[in-house]
């Protein structure tokens, strides 16, 4: 890390501590170095957005987060990720006790293709609850009420909640997979480019979305697209073959990036790294 | 939003411990699965590799194979496939052809799919049935190899269809285009560009019918084949002997140690020659595979 | 020239379609002709337990009996076992394995049935006969053992393409929702796949009734319903079994033979109703298999 971001992450470790502190991280496939040490934190309740050509690295690095990887043949990392949140306290998930399953209720993660199962919309949205506590008849209504109102569904949907979650739109089916995201309660919310298979409307719903949940929770969004990144982002990070060339604010990054590649990247798509 | 608040941790110590019970039932039966599995092969290598000799292989069977060895078994079982190759081989390749170049009408296809397709799930006793009926009968052939050659080239019959087929099938539409572009009319570009592949995917779907069939008892057991006195037959309508009705003579005196020693010989002879064609199928589909990704 | 190979060619062609198209038509006809007598002569009472020729005696139900019982106490065995280590290849072995286990599941299908036959009549039926005590080791329980063990390699393969071909953003969306694997496998997975395994359940179902030749050497031949009916551990028989047996021994042309030939097309009509109805099953390749 330059000086400059240095300094910036300084400033603001003095407002909020870091949710999430990844350290020295590297990350190989078969032997190919995709992340290499990788540093950053991550603040609480705010949007950070990670964008960067393809094949820099970005969904790598989130999917190291919850440890998703993990089922990847292939899969090496070396290096820490530190959560500050919740019941991981203080402790590198990738340390030998580590309940991933835990994790990965903390850290909930939304994918590019909307994923919904073969089963009814209500079924859907308690799909990953239902394993954590019992519940009755009320609490499974209370709950599938409550999440599906979060992601502004509750309307589009509420009078056929049985049927099958398939016959959703595409963009219904990925707001069906937030809520069934969120219904799991986690602190952090990881998306990897969840609107890149989705058309414009849809897209801009689950925008909107971002910034009403941000209150609520630490977003972490992937996105391939500036001018998303331009709307809902508060912190920005720009990688690019595995690193962090910069981060900063939002309004720092577009207006006035300290690095040249930065720079072209955001007003011409253009990276050369 | 703290979790503790809303899990016990019991929960997932529950859910940890069905999870290990269930992988660990995974585990069990799989070993289950391969020790019967490996088994069976053992068995079948060890007693068999105890029968084999060259001499077993070159002589012929005596006092209904309890003695001697399996010499015109290997010739009969080896004629009859090579029969049911050549006849099968032309009418499957005929029909794979048709089905992708002239068949246009969907409610054809389907039917001719169901109606060729349909003969792989008849059960192998009733081919020798039919063959009795029809040929020996009916026909009045009498018991012969040719008959046994016939039945069995029926049997392989929707194996190579359905080979050469998937293989037309795969040839990239831009090779008919220019094949028509440069002015061919519609048999050209079958032979030209429709049958080598075509051609290619029938000899895997032979190879893989040939393992089959070598190994059928029961469509050669009434039609093709006698258990004793049986050499080489003079002409194409007499009977044979080979080798899964040879396995099958011998597995009814199983009582007598050297006619089970000898069934286990043959039975491993047998197992080599269907691998054999296993292994050739193999090899023709992965090179036919390359070819087409040109 | 080529307006005549044109036409060579396409008679050709239609030919061999003609001819492997009308082949199973034969063989239906062909079986049907010749059952014609015995459904006439014998009719509703071909339905019943008794049989005995020389009695003029038809009766196949315990024939038919024989053939559900084998088959469905076979499929008991291995459509469990079966399931099970086609989620361990699918799921839990690294895929490194794969290739050589897909091979060797793939070669063992391939062993004939009168292997298994000599199989059975070597050991299985000598082992189920002392283990049992029983006077002799070929019966009904005897066969499904040996069946089961001879389907399971087709089941293994066919379920674990199902579970294989499930897409991998199921297992993720499952898994990054915190459930563990094995909550993953059954809430995700096996639904999915659960088309697929249900055309192979059908395909095993319609291959075991049709198995000849290693149901007929443990089988025992007694054409008899068992005494009790749920005693498995008494020779039987199946239609397949006496269809082997007396074919040769049976007159042709005469009603015994009719019976039999009645028989057959009885099998054949549950066989290939099986066999259809497992193809609408399929969703992913494997086809006409």
């Amino acid at each position: 890390m330059n000086k400059k971001t240095v300094e910036s992450s300084e400033l603001v470790d003095r407002i909020e501590s870091p949710v999430i502190e990844i350290g020295k991280f590297n990350v190989w496939f078969n032997g190919i170095h995709i992340l290499r040490d990788f540093n950053m934190r991550f603040r609480e309740n705010q949007i950070t957005c990670i964008i960067g050509p393809s094949g820099s690295g970005k969904s790598t690095l989130i999917r190291s987060i919850n440890r998703i990887n993990d089922d990847v043949e292939g899969f090496a990392c070396q290096g820490d990720i530190i959560l500050n949140n919740g019941h991981i306290n203080g402790q590198d998930i990738y340390h030998n006790g580590t309940d991933v399953n835990l994790l990965r209720t903390q850290v909930g993660m939304v994918f590019q293709k909307p994923c919904v199962f073969p089963k009814s919309i209500y079924e859907n949205v308690l799909f990953g609850i239902k394993y954590l506590k019992r519940l009755s008849k009320q609490e499974k209504q209370q709950i599938v009420e409550e999440n599906l109102k979060a992601v502004s569904l509750w309307e589009e949907v509420s009078n056929r909640l049985h049927d099958r979650a398939i016959t959703l739109s595409i963009g219904q089916q990925q707001r069906l997979c937030i809520a069934r995201s969120l219904a799991v309660k986690p602190s952090i919310i990881l998306l990897d480019e969840p609107t890149s298979s989705l058309d414009p409307i849809s897209s801009y719903a689950i925008e909107n979305l971002m910034l009403q949940l941000k209150k609520q929770y630490t977003i972490i969004f992937v996105t391939h697209n500036i001018f998303q990144a331009k709307r809902i982002a508060d912190y920005l990070v720009f990688m690019c073959e595995g690193q962090v060339i910069e981060e900063g604010t939002k309004e720092k990054l577009f207006s006035n990036p300290d690095k040249q590649q930065t720079g072209d990247y955001l007003s011409n798509e253009y990276c050369e790294c | 939003m703290l979790l503790s608040d809303i899990l016990k941790l019991e929960d997932f110590m529950n859910r940890k411990w069905i999870n290990k019970f269930f992988l660990l039932i995974c585990w069990f039966v799989t070993v289950v699965s391969a020790l019967t599995l490996i088994f069976l092969l053992t068995v079948i290598v060890f007693n068999g590799a105890q029968a084999i000799n060259l001499d077993f292989l070159l002589t012929r069977s005596r006092d209904f194979g309890a003695e001697g060895g399996i010499f015109y078994q290997i010739i009969g079982s080896i004629l009859l496939i090579t029969g049911a190759s050549l006849i099968s081989f032309p009418i499957a390749l005929g029909t794979a052809i048709f089905k992708s170049e002239y068949l246009k009408n969907n409610f054809l296809q389907r039917l001719s799919s169901i109606l060729v397709y349909g003969l792989n799930g008849i059960p192998s006793i009733i081919f020798g049935i039919f063959g009795l009926i029809f040929f020996v009968h009916f026909l009045e052939t009498g018991i012969s190899w040719l008959v046994g050659a016939v039945i069995l080239a029926i049997m392989i019959i929707p194996t190579i269809v359905l080979a050469a087929y998937q293989s037309i099938n795969s040839i990239p539409k831009i090779y008919r285009d220019s094949a028509l572009a440069l002015g061919l009319n519609r048999w050209q570009v079958i032979l030209k560009v429709v049958l080598p592949q075509g051609i290619s995917g029938a000899i895997t779907g032979l190879l893989i019918g040939a393992a089959r069939a070598i190994g059928e008892t029961a469509p050669i057991m009434f039609i093709a084949t006698a258990f004793s006195g049986v050499e080489m037959p003079g002409s194409l309508f007499e009977p044979v002997t080979a080798l899964p009705t040879h396995i099958l003579a011998l597995a009814q005196h199983a009582t007598d140690s050297q006619a089970l020693k000898n069934a286990w010989g043959t039975s491993l002879v047998l197992i080599i020659l269907v691998f054999v064609f296993s292994v050739s199928a193999l090899f023709t589909r992965i090179k036919l595979r390359s070819v087409s990704q040109r | 020239m080529s307006a005549y190979t044109s036409k060579i060619g396409k008679g050709y062609v239609l030919s061999s379609t003609l001819i492997s198209t009308a082949m199973i038509l034969l063989i239906l006809a062909v079986l049907f002709v010749n059952s014609y007598g015995a459904i006439i002569e014998v009719g509703w009472k071909l339905f019943t337990l008794k049989w005995n020729p020389p009695d003029a005696r038809f009766g196949i139900l315990s024939m038919l009996y024989g053939s559900l019982v084998v088959t469905f106490l076979s499929l008991s065995i291995a459509v469990p076992v079966g399931v099970f280590t086609a989620v361990f290849t699918a799921e839990i072995l690294p895929s490194k394995y794969r290739i050589y286990v897909k091979s060797s599941l793939e070669l063992l299908a391939g062993i004939p049935s009168i292997i298994y036959g000599l199989i059975g009549v070597a050991f299985f039926s000598v082992w189920i006969g002392e283990l049992f005590s029983l006077q002799s080791g070929r019966t009904i329980f005897t066969a499904a053992v040996l069946l089961s063990i001879m389907i399971l390699p087709t089941i293994i393969t066919l379920c674990d393409d199902a579970i294989h071909n499930v897409p991998r953003k199921y297992r993720e969306a499952a898994r990054g929702l915190g459930l563990y694997k094995y909550e993953v496998i059954l809430s995700s997975i096996l639904p999915i796949a659960k088309t697929d395994i249900t055309g192979t359940v059908l395909l095993a179902l319609g291959r075991s009734l049709g198995e000849t030749m290693a149901v007929m050497l443990v089988i025992g031949s007694i054409d008899k319903m068992p005494q009790p009916f749920y005693n498995f551990l008494v020779p039987g028989q199946t239609v397949t079994s006496k269809l082997g047996r007396e074919i040769a021994e049976s007159a042709f042309g005469s009603l015994h033979f009719s019976v039999m030939m009645f028989m057959g097309i009885v099998l054949v009509i549950i066989v290939l109703s099986l066999t259809f109805v497992a193809q609408r099953y399929f969703k992913t390749g494997r086809l006409y298999e």
